[in-house]
């Protein structure tokens, strides 16, 4: 059955997560309750993402390269390239390990219940890796492009692991529609021993309505980008339905990996590392 | 000697970790009371940090002193001790940025163990004649399972009877109080009589998704498996027994039968005749 590779640190079987973000000028406008720049939550939510994946693979003796991971943006000089911050700017695909190590740690605000009702700030240090950025248009063909390229090497070298995941988090607005869909099957076309290389898509809309997580079609989509979203998404494998299912109403066969206005973060839970536990509510 | 009310009853357990890793690394612990006749196996989360120390508080606070109460609160009195045991153990001070966030986050292990009623010592080591009269009191959380084998069978399975149901994180046990408050409704526990002939297996998930998938599928392969157990029981040498089950579970990893996963199992045999 496919989609069931052991990610593993002893075999060398790692997985390999690349996200590609959207960083044209559209992405400053306003979303969500807060009216935050879209550009920002994405930031945020990116970062949040990659907080999860060190987190995940930190055990006592430090962490454990379970994946290789990369970030790509889209947008500024109307071509795509690795978006990494700091000491990992020239970097592309990295592990786990890297990426600890090479975290900017800042200090931000957040507001907590006091115990009486009120609101109070407490400092709360987070992670970062990456930095929001809107501007000029929309290349997503060619991120789809570089990521192609960068998991042509990664598979090689891999034949056998779990197939790269691949989220591409946007507005939806691309340059070219035609040519993005058409990058896009390229890339869902690439494999490993199991099974096909899965993109999957999380758009953010500035189009108020309840988020929706794993479609079965298009009909049921705001409009006409969530729905080329939709189309350029990889079927939810058997094995990622059953965890989605598990705590929620079931998700049918023809479920894509399709996010709309909806938390990425369960996306990666998916992938099995071993002994894992239900989320403790 | 032996009277004929007497059953002549065998313990043997047997631990290893992952492929190309030390058994220190494995996180799976076995808890063993040979003189009060309790044991059980704990697996620890790969998905959390200082997952062995707590699998291994966990399975000797069971064999030392079963929870005597396990409604909510009769379990966290139970599990506190050892919770705060594990949160000294960890050396804060030490722990850089990302460590210290998921230590705060506790440590997780299911849990399957099995104690004699009454308690009972083991009057030759691992083996002795004991009265037949004997019940065993089952506890089980989620995928860690307590198998009896009947009649060359799997008569009874405890908690998972499906090798279907093995997916998914299960629900497991925290080192944090406040993670557990939904764990008396997954303890799950039941008094069972042993019989002559009857075989105990007390296993972490990987081993017993395995024997449950064998049994559901291929009676042929099943009455292997059946037989590689039964040859574990019955060598004498313990190291030579340590190394048959190290080579059959390395076997079924290479031709993927088996899960590449930590395994920890307890086999408890009631038979009539001994050694």
């Amino acid at each position: 059955m496919p989609y069931t590779a052991e990610v593993s640190v002893s075999h060398n079987t790692p997985a390999c997560l690349l996200f590609l973000v959207d960083q044209s000028g559209s992405m400053q406008d306003p979303w969500g309750k807060n009216g935050k720049p879209k550009s920002e939550a994405v930031a945020i939510a990116i970062n949040k993402l990659l907080d999860t994946v060190v987190l995940r693979c930190t055990k006592n003796e430090g962490v454990r390269d379970y994946f290789d991971v990369g970030v790509i943006g889209y947008g500024p000089g109307q071509t795509a390239k690795f978006a990494w911050l700091g000491k990992l700017c020239n970097s592309k695909l990295v592990s786990v390990s890297k990426l600890r190590d090479s975290a900017e740690i800042f200090t931000t605000k957040k507001k907590i219940d006091a115990g009486d009702g009120t609101l109070i700030e407490i400092p709360v240090e987070m992670p970062k890796w990456f930095d929001p950025v809107a501007e000029a248009t929309t290349p997503m063909h060619q991120a789809f492009k570089l990521a192609a390229e960068t998991l042509k090497d990664w598979i090689a070298q891999h034949p056998n692991s779990f197939p790269p995941v691949v989220f591409n988090i946007t507005d939806g607005m691309p340059d070219d529609s035609a040519q993005a869909e058409s990058e896009a099957g390229l890339l869902r076309n690439m494999a490993t021993s199991d099974g096909n290389v899965l993109l999957f898509n999380v758009h953010i809309s500035e189009k108020s309505g309840q988020e929706i997580a794993f479609p079965e079609n298009e009909n049921s989509l705001p409009d006409k980008f969530a729905q080329m979203l939709f189309r350029m998404s990889s079927n939810l494998p058997t094995p990622f339905r059953a965890l989605a299912s598990k705590d929620g109403p079931p998700i049918g066969e023809n479920a894509r990996g399709f996010l709309f206005n909806a938390d990425a973060v369960k996306l990666i839970e998916f992938i099995d590392i071993g002994t894992r536990v239900q989320e403790i509510r | 000697m032996k009277d004929n009310n007497e059953v002549y009853l065998q313990a043997r357990k047997f631990r290893i970790a992952k492929c190309n890793t030390p058994i220190q690394a494995c996180e799976d612990a076995i808890g063993w009371n040979l003189k009060q006749g309790r044991f059980a196996v704990c697996d620890g989360a790969t998905t959390s940090s200082y997952s062995a120390e707590w699998a291994s508080l966990l399975a000797d606070l069971f064999v030392e002193c079963p929870p005597p109460d396990i409604s909510p609160a009769g379990l966290q009195a139970w599990l506190d001790p050892i919770q705060k045991k594990w949160a000294q153990a960890i050396p804060w001070d030490k722990l850089d940025y990302f460590s210290k966030r998921k230590a705060r986050t506790g440590a997780y292990a299911t849990l399957a163990g099995m104690c004699l009623d009454p308690p009972t010592e083991f009057p030759n080591g691992r083996s002795g004649w004991v009265s037949e009269k004997i019940k065993t009191q089952i506890s089980v959380v989620e995928d860690s399972c307590i198998f009896l084998l009947r009649n060359g069978a799997i008569a009874r399975s405890w908690a998972y009877t499906q090798s279907s149901q093995f997916q998914g994180p299960p629900y497991a046990i925290g080192s944090l109080a406040e993670k557990n408050c939904q764990l008396a409704t997954y303890w799950k526990t039941e008094q069972v009589h042993a019989q002559h002939g009857d075989l105990f297996i007390i296993a972490t998930d990987a081993i017993a998704k395995f024997l449950l998938s064998r049994f559901e599928q291929d009676a042929q392969r099943w009455q292997q498996a059946r037989e590689w157990l039964n040859d574990l029981l019955f060598i004498p040498d313990e190291k030579e027994a340590e190394n048959r089950f190290d080579d059959f579970v390395n076997q079924r990893r290479s031709s993927q039968e088996l899960r590449d996963d930590d395994v920890a199992i307890i086999l408890l045999s009631f038979e009539k005749q001994g050694l």
